[in-house]
């Protein structure tokens, strides 16, 4: 044993074999477990009949529902031309499961220029008046009369209810009659009127759908085939992985086993496979029993004709390229699932540890079903996401091989990945480590702990309520969350830092005197950093477009450009370098920086301060803005520095919108007086530069 | 011993003790972190964070899909007069409107036959094509007539569809200006293009469309959240204390046994309340903060909280609380570890979810009939509820067979806690209790 | 409150604890029908203390959840400081302190909070559940740490917290299963002189143990219990002289028959 340990080939081998001596035991165990057997094979293999035919059914009795219900339409087409009326009628009256009505009308006849005018009290009397009469029975009032301004054309009038089942079910069939009505009135005028003039004869063509039903079929599967299968894959793959580390570990068995002459490499690979083995088999079961559903044709899907979906048959090529897509994906996520769950000391904290895990797996399947996102070079490396698209252009039937090896690859690669931080996880020190010892780790960190809830805290702050104040008032809402809330947060935020690090409030937040220096050279970084900016934003408009209709709405801060400049300057410069100064470089980065290097503290920081501009647009311009701050925040020691190039930078921004001058490119030169100012300052004092705030 | 507080002690004791019980049980559970974090916190910043998530993805998504260049081949036969401007207007180039999202136009004059045609649609929307030059996203053909105008696409493409939309689009607007045109040149008015007008009016308060709206979205969200809730702490209570070794504890405590069990039932009652509503609670900010963000487009005619009749739900939901309270604790008891426990959540969520879904059909309504089904009666009546039905026999109904069922599952969860631990054994007394007439004095009961 | 002397109105024909042909079966679905206990019967006095003796399995731990009213008898009966746990097994419950090694403390609760809860249960309120609490803490010593969560406390701490809890009623008969199991030497030390103080309060005290030398020192009378019966009761003495052995171990080893 011992010299067969010293040679490395050999002890491949060993522990290759002692893993597989732990994956049968695991194995064993998981399946002389009903549970595991019941979430890892019968559940996703009764999963999609189950889903099909209890959603086919009540698709049908909701439909059929919605198609006998009665309804009373009342009209008064009195005012109306007697052939258009009578049309009309005969139209209504041939409706199934419709009653007409008369109706009395004067209110309207009184009242049709006020009304096409729009004058409030008609409006008013309007609404009232329908209401009334929708009240005693009908469940939509369709007047007709003449145009009031142009009197040749007819004018219908409909009044419904769109807070009632009734009203929305008679309003949809009376808009599909009149649609069909105006399109075949105007078909036969411009026919009379133009003849073969008619452009439209010849330049509006039919719609030909050439997809066949197969593909109809697949797509409307593909929609809904990643969540299932990563569904799956998660409640087979969730229940092994706790079982076989949190279970064990509650069961004070892992003790046991990590006290044996095994590597924890192979203990961990042989749970691990283990794991994947009945993750694998739950989703091709379920991809199987999918398979035979389809062929029995019990399929019914939301936007798909049950009659097509009868008698188009899925190729077995789909599925076996689908479960290729499917596989990698599998044991990424049993190994994100054997990482969360080594992390759990007991069984029910693992279950809550997963689910996050199991809310990011889902969410991005879900959106590769629903949107339109297709499956390329960036996209089919990105974990989970990229496998689910390729999942559903495996139903579609569109899926190249380039894609799905490189999908496949980056799948591969993700999961190596984790696999190489999972023997650290079941690490003996951890395990045996006492309660005790944990809450001193932690009591470690409480700074910093502290410091993270409450940027989260100003983060969700900021982002509910400064929209919710600026829908109230534009300027007012921005100025109390920047001046008022911020800073509340930040002294909150502070207080309790110094409370435990026996600081004064005010050097927490980095409220101390500094070489004016710093703040000069801070001031004097702002055009050169809105120029990088600037080129930023320009080049990421390629790769992250901004929808127009965004653009065209605008961020909500149009008013400020009615301002004049010191006040817009006082509301975008000002206001925003001491709200959020205050709270992001002064409280938040001195709690962080209390327990974390400053390259991870800077990082948190920043990416606090990116979150709470809510855009995923700005966010990294934010972020950059945020980490350049804090550096000047911890490199100073004082926070003025840090406000100042904030304040420069929002304020450069925004006044050269104004002035042509400065967006001359010249004016970034300033940047590197800028440097070199602030690197003589920090260099006269090597001391201070090096002796970071630590508590 | 005294005999006289022990005796006035027995009237009230009962429920003293119950609420003793559920007093207890709701402060160590708020002293559980984990129970606060998933009942409270979490609710709070998931959903702005979905929101928030869901808006910039769809953002993103949209901005891409107006970027993506789609790529339409027309082929128009020789004789077809084909109108200065056309290509333009196609290719999305238009006066007063701006660029439009990017439409590649490949323009031929072939003469084809219909077959032909077919074939060369296929041709073009072939993925993949042999032919790069031939590649496109949808195929115009223009034969000269009404009947060979056709627009071929591929419905499962997404490029193919969006070359379709901005086709269809482009052609309609440009024909629509080519008939004023020819209209306003044969000196006849314009109004073969519109045979009438429509005007369709919206008479319900946006108060009354938003209740309309939550109809349909917050039976189902409400019996989900409040089984979410319920469930922690009951597996909590129940499998939990086991774990914890504290169920002797409880069993010592001397009041009378289903005291205690009633107790824990309120806990979870109360538990599962303040869930749903932390949850609902979040779920409403952050939807209004959706609503304005997204403009007057989507959340304009929706205004005003529907007060009334979120206030006339509230006490069916209470009540609703309680027998998934009952209910859930009674399956809890069933595990005898949390892991057990855990595994059951699937099933008993499928047992209130399946009912609910039922419930959430457009067209069925409460009635007399299903007013007394569990869980659908519930459903339907906050539906009806939220709607403004005024269904006074069928609420009557639902709320007595809703109390009905809440008792009946309050004594049965009862009297499954109080089991010994050996299930078989209890069901044989279980029978013989019932068999032997007069109820024989039982420990525990 | 409850702080009537029961022996002084009882005359020695009541014991505090009676047990008459108790048998207790249980179904198993692996070992099928089992009899834990068989037709047994146990009697002890105020004032005494009774050790329950026998290997694992014997019985002990269900006899003593039987006379706590935890489990039902499937028949015979049971008389705890002359109350019937059938008829009232509620009564019983208030007159009984009972403790084993899962008898565990509520986690989230402080000391403080678990003694409040439990006697509030037992009737108690206002001024008297204060100075009884407050006493209970004095003369455990577990003032100190008495807003700690239980779940945070240690061992020989939880173990204070539990007597005190146990005895908070001042109840006349206490139950101990197996009470000094899973302790370090000086926690069972504090809980043997516990059970010895009660002696002098005119308290029952049953316990169970398998540890001899504990018997040995502790009980007044001893009762070997295996396979659901009996076998003996007595003095130590009484059970040296009746198998002529000295050693307890070895006089159990007789009894049982091993």
């Amino acid at each position: 044993m011992a010299t067969s340990r010293a040679k490395p080939a050999v002890a491949g081998t060993r522990t290759l074999g002692l893993a597989l001596v732990i994956l049968c035991g695991e194995l064993r165990g998981l399946l002389r477990d009903r549970r595991a057997l019941f979430a890892g094979v019968i559940l996703p293999v009764l999963l999609y009949p189950l889903m099909f035919l209890l959603n086919g059914k009540l698709e049908q009795v909701a439909r059929s529902n919605m198609a006998e219900r009665e309804v009373q339409i009342a009209c008064d087409f009195t005012r109306l031309e007697p052939g258009l009326a009578e049309e009309l009628t005969n139209r209504l009256q041939a409706l199934p499961a419709t009653e007409i009505t008369t109706l009395d009308a004067s209110f309207w006849y009184a009242n049709e220029l006020a009304l096409h005018e729009g004058r409030q009290d008609a409006v008013d009397a309007e609404l009232r008046e329908a209401r009334l009469l929708l009240a005693r029975g009908p469940s939509v009032l369709l007047i007709g009369g003449p145009h009031p301004i142009l009197p040749a054309r007819p004018l219908l009038r409909m009044c419904h209810s769109k807070s009632d089942e009734a009203s929305g079910e008679a309003q949809a069939r009376v808009e599909s009659l009149l649609t069909t009505l105006r399109e075949e009135l105007r078909d036969q005028r411009l026919a009379v009127a133009l003849g073969a003039q008619d452009p439209g004869r010849w330049l509006l063509p039919s719609i030909v759908d050439v997809a066949d039903p197969s593909a109809t079929k697949g797509a409307a599967l593909g929609r809904l085939l990643p969540v299932i299968a990563i569904l799956a894959v998660l409640s087979a793959g969730a229940y092994a992985a706790l079982s076989s580390f949190a279970g064990e570990r509650e069961a004070q068995t892992l003790e046991t086993l990590l006290v044996q002459p095994v590597p924890a490499r192979a203990i961990v690979a042989g749970k691990y496979a283990a794991v994947a083995l009945l993750a694998l088999c739950a989703v091709i079961g379920n991809l199987a029993s999918f398979q035979v559903t389809v062929s029995l044709g019990w399929l019914s899907l939301p936007g798909l004709d049950p009659a097509a979906a009868a008698d188009a048959r899925l190729d077995w090529l789909r599925i076996a390229l689908a479960l290729l897509a499917v596989v990698p994906a599998t044991l990424l996520i049993c190994a994100l699932l054997v990482l969360v769950s080594a992390r759990a000391r007991t069984f029910r904290e693992g279950q809550q540890l997963l689910f996050p895990l199991t809310m990011a797996c889902v969410i991005p399947a879900g959106l590769a079903g629903s949107t339109d996102v297709a499956l390329d070079t960036w996209t089919a490396c990105v974990p989970v996401f990229g496998a689910s698209l390729a999942l559903r252009d495996a139903m579609r039937g569109t899926l190249a091989q380039g894609p799905l090896a490189l999908c496949s690859l980056a799948h591969v690669g993700w999961t190596l990945l984790c696999m190489r931080s999972m023997p650290g996880t079941i690490d003996a020190e951890r395990i045996f480590a006492t309660s005790s010892s944990e809450e001193e780790q932690t009591q470690r960190q409480v700074q910093s702990r502290a410091a993270l809830m409450w940027g989260l805290t100003g983060v969700i702050a900021t982002y509910m309520l400064r929209d919710w104040l600026q829908s109230l008032s534009p300027v007012g809402g921005l100025l109390i969350t920047l001046l008022l809330i911020l800073p509340a947060l930040a002294l909150f935020c502070a207080r309790g830092v110094a409370k435990r690090a026996k600081e004064r409030v005010v050097q927490v937040l980095g409220l101390v005197r500094c070489a004016p220096g710093a703040v000069l050279g801070a001031l004097m970084l702002a055009p050169g950093l809105a120029l990088v900016m600037r080129e930023w934003i320009h080049w990421q408009q390629r790769l992250l477009p901004m929808p127009t209709r965004a653009l065209e709405q605008g961020t909500g801060l149009e008013f400020l450009m009615e301002l004049s400049l010191p006040a817009l300057l006082a509301l975008v410069a000002l206001a925003p370098a001491i709200g959020e100064e205050l709270f992001f470089r002064g409280a938040v980065l001195s709690g962080l920086r209390r327990d974390h290097r400053p390259l991870k503290a800077l990082l948190v920081q920043a990416a606090l301060f990116a979150a709470a501009h809510a855009s995923i647009y700005r966010f990294l311009p934010t972020l950059a803005v945020g980490l350049l701050a804090g550096t000047l925040r911890l490199g100073s020691k004082s926070l003025w520095p840090a406000m100042a190039l904030h304040a420069a930078y929002n304020g450069w921004v925004v006044s050269t919108e104004r002035f042509e001058v400065l967006r001359d490119p010249a004016w970034a030169a300033l940047t590197l007086p800028g440097l070199l100012i602030l690197w003589a300052v920090w260099e006269r004092r090597p001391a201070a530069s090096a002796a970071l705030p630590v508590a | 011993m005294q005999s006289s507080p022990p005796k006035r002690r027995h009237v009230w004791f009962p429920a003293r003790a119950s609420l003793l019980v559920a007093l207890k049980e709701l402060r160590t559970s708020l002293r559980d972190k984990n129970t606060v974090l998933y009942s409270v916190i979490l609710p709070l910043c998931m959903y702005p964070v979905l929101f928030w998530a869901m808006i910039q993805v769809a953002l993103v998504v949209q901005g891409r899909r107006e970027q993506t260049t789609a790529r339409l081949h027309v082929v128009a036969s020789n004789s077809v007069l084909l109108p200065a401007g056309l290509e333009q207007r196609l290719v999305g180039h238009v006066e007063n409107h701006g660029d439009e999202a990017p439409l590649e136009v490949e323009l031929s004059r072939l003469d084809l036959e219909p077959a032909q045609a077919q074939q060369q649609a296929r041709d073009v929307l072939a993925e993949p094509s042999e032919q790069a030059a031939l590649r496109g996203d949808a195929f115009l053909w223009l034969g000269g007539d009404a009947e060979s105008g056709q627009l071929f696409f591929e419905s499962t493409r997404q490029r193919s569809r969006m070359a379709k939309q901005r086709t269809q689009e482009r052609l309609d607007d440009f024909v629509e200006r080519l008939r004023e045109k020819a209209l306003v040149a044969n000196q006849s008015s314009l109004e073969p293009l519109h045979p009438f007008e429509r005007l369709d009016v919206d008479v319900a308060p946006g108060r009354d469309k938003l209740a309309y709206l939550l109809s349909f979205i917050l039976p189902m969200l409400l019996v989900t959240m409040c089984v979410l809730g319920a469930f922690f702490p009951a597996v909590d209570l129940t499998a939990g204390e086991r774990e914890r070794n504290t169920e002797e504890t409880t069993m010592l405590l001397p009041a009378p046994r289903y005291a205690v069990h009633q107790g824990k039932i309120l806990a979870v009652c109360i538990t599962a309340v303040i869930a749903t509503g932390c949850n609902l609670l979040a779920l409403g900010l952050s939807a209004s903060h959706l609503i304005s963000m997204l403009g007057a487009g989507i959340g304009g005619g929706l205004s005003g909280v529907p007060t009334m009749a979120l206030l006339s739900v509230t006490p069916l939901a209470v009540l609703f609380a309680f027998f998934v309270a009952a209910v859930l604790t009674g399956v809890a008891s069933f595990a005898r570890t949390f892991k057990e426990g855990q595994a059951l959540l699937g099933p008993a969520q499928l047992l209130f979810i399946l009912p609910a879904m039922i419930g959430v059909v457009p067209g069925i309504e409460l009635s007399l009939k299903t007013a007394c089904i569990p869980v659908v009666n519930v459903v339907l009546a906050f539906r009806g509820l939220l709607q403004g039905k005024i269904l006074p026999m069928a609420y009557v109904v639902t709320v007595l067979s809703l109390l009905l069922f809440a008792i009946l599952s309050i004594r049965a969860s009862v009297w499954l806690l109080s089991r010994e631990k050996r299930p078989a054994r209890a069901r044989m007394r279980f029978f013989s209790r019932r068999a032997s007439g007069p109820p024989t004095p039982q420990i525990g009961a | 409150m409850n702080t009537s002397t029961a022996p002084e109105r009882g005359s020695p024909p009541t014991p505090a604890i009676q047990a008459k042909a108790l048998r207790k079966v249980y179904k198993d679905s692996e070992r099928g029908t089992v009899e834990a206990l068989r037709e047994l019967d146990l009697e002890c006095g105020y004032g005494e203390i009774f050790g329950l003796l026998g290997p694992n399995g014997a019985g002990k731990s269900t006899t003593l959840r039987i006379l706590a009213t935890i489990l039902a008898p499937t028949s015979g009966s049971a008389c705890v400081d002359g109350i019937d746990v059938g008829q009232d097994p509620l009564e019983v419950r208030r007159r009984l302190g009972y403790l084993s090694a899962s008898t565990g403390l509520y986690p989230r609760l402080t000391a403080r909070e678990t003694l409040e809860y439990f006697g509030k249960m037992h009737g108690l309120q206002g001024e008297a559940l204060r100075s009884r609490v407050e006493d209970l803490l004095r003369s455990f010593a577990i003032e100190s740490y008495q807003h700690g969560l239980c779940g945070g406390l240690s061992t020989g701490q939880k173990q204070r917290v539990s007597i005190a809890r146990a005895v908070l009623h001042e109840p006349k008969v206490l139950i101990l299963d197996e009470p000094t199991t899973g302790l370090d030497i000086l926690s069972s030390s504090a809980m043997i002189d516990f059970v010895e103080s009660c002696r002098g309060q005119g308290r029952c005290v049953l316990f169970s143990t398998h540890i001899l030398s504990e018997a040995e020192r502790l009980c007044d009378r001893i009762g070997v219990i295996h396979q659901g019966r009996l076998l003996a009761v007595g003095t130590l003495a009484e059970l040296r002289e009746r198998t002529g052995k000295h050693w307890l171990e070895d006089v159990f080893k007789t009894l049982v028959g091993a």
